[in-house]
């Protein structure tokens, strides 16, 4: 009797230490997936610990194209914002990212695909995979660059500032777009006065009034 | 400044520039094509002609595109050809009928020129003839850090 009461009594203690195993293991999958932004908090761009809204770790990109051309892309000093889209020729979950690329449309963004270079990805395979209608970089600077903790990554990046808006991962385009949309708004909020009046030049030079345009110095209505 | 080289080109890119250098290559179809470098102070669209078809039609007021584009060895030792070295530009330079692609406001320069045995077309689009002062300063630099062997 007492034998099985210390072999029961061992086989619970081997349980706890599996369940404790395992509920372990469960907290760790769901703080990966969280900071990959595929948890509850998915609808935003995630890892705000990492960097959101610090400078970007990289000023410019530096690659090639599939088709060799050496080129940079700058981050900082420019206007309107990047959205850089990490992606590779293995990975299974960007297969929906490579097809559709051409379609993701956001104003006052530039979508570029990164992926890692040449020493990692082959060019021609990247060169077929690749929309003609977004930049496709190949450079494993800018991988290391931003960290890229897995595939499909995204950051988007102020180019007036050079600051990290947001970053994270996401299933499709559309819910990029809605996570950017989102960070934009954010970030909308903090723009300084030097930003808004370039908003303001932008907008009159789409609207095809050049800087000393005489009506510009017209009341509405009066005589020209 | 960060330095972009390629095809035998290098040059330093002021801050906020981005620039791309594609060689030459024989395309699918036997054609022939030259080297072609971008250089832009606002973001360069993935797709563009040779002469800046598709980006100057982005062009901001204060933006500037720098073209350099390489003929084929048989233009090296021909009178158009025939100045030797990187041209400097000046705002007096910058005409309103030197445009590939005629977009209100804008202005260009043109320059042929031969450098290390290579003969190159310098173009350069203002965003704004009114205001291109603002730009030369930069575009200086860039063609002041230009090399090619």
């Amino acid at each position: 009797m007492e034998a099985l009461v210390v072999i029961e009594g061992i086989v619970i203690l081997l349980l706890v230490v599996l369940v404790a195993g395992l509920l372990r293991s469960h907290a760790e999958i769901l703080r990966q997936l969280d900071s990959l932004g595929a948890g509850e908090h998915q609808g935003s761009f995630v890892a705000p610990p990492r960097r959101s809204r610090a400078t970007s770790p990289a000023h410019t990109l530096a690659g090639i194209t599939p088709s060799g051309a050496a080129t940079n892309v700058s981050l900082d000093g420019g206007r309107g914002h990047t959205l850089l889209a990490f992606l590779s020729s293995s990975c299974a979950a960007c297969g929906e990212f490579w097809k559709g690329a051409g379609r993701f449309a956001l104003e006052g963004v530039r979508p570029v695909v990164v992926t890692k270079g040449v020493d990692a990805e082959s060019p021609a395979e990247i060169g077929r995979l690749a929309d003609p209608a977004i930049i496709t970089l190949m450079s494993t600077e800018a991988w290391e660059a931003f960290r890229v903790p897995a595939t499909p990554y995204f950051a988007l990046i102020d180019n007036g500032t050079g600051r990290v808006v947001g970053e994270g991962s996401a299933s499709d385009w559309a819910r990029v777009a809605d996570m950017a949309r989102r960070a934009l708004a954010d970030d909308g909020l903090h723009r300084s006065t030097s930003q808004r009046k370039a908003d303001v030049d932008e907008e009159l030079a789409a609207a095809g009034f050049e800087p000393g345009d005489p009506r510009l110095y017209h009341r509405p209505g009066s005589e020209a | 400044m960060t330095v972009l080289a390629g095809a035998g080109i290098e040059v330093r890119l002021p801050p906020g520039w981005e620039g791309s250098i594609g060689g030459a290559a024989k395309l699918a179809d036997g054609a022939a094509r030259q080297t072609v470098a971008h250089f832009a102070s606002f973001p360069l669209p993935p797709q563009r002609g040779d002469y800046g078809g598709g980006a100057v039609e982005l062009m901001g007021p204060h933006d500037a595109l720098v073209v350099l584009f390489e003929f084929g060895p048989e233009a090296v030792g021909s009178t158009l050809f025939a100045s030797q070295g990187i041209p400097a530009i000046a705002a007096s330079d910058f005409d309103r009928s030197v445009l590939q692609r005629s977009i209100g406001g804008q202005s260009g320069v043109q320059r042929f020129f031969t450098v290390a045995g290579r003969a190159f077309c310098l173009y350069v689009v203002a965003g704004s003839h009114l205001d291109r002062s603002d730009i030369v300063p930069p575009i200086g630099e860039l063609l002041a850090s230009l090399r090619i062997r």
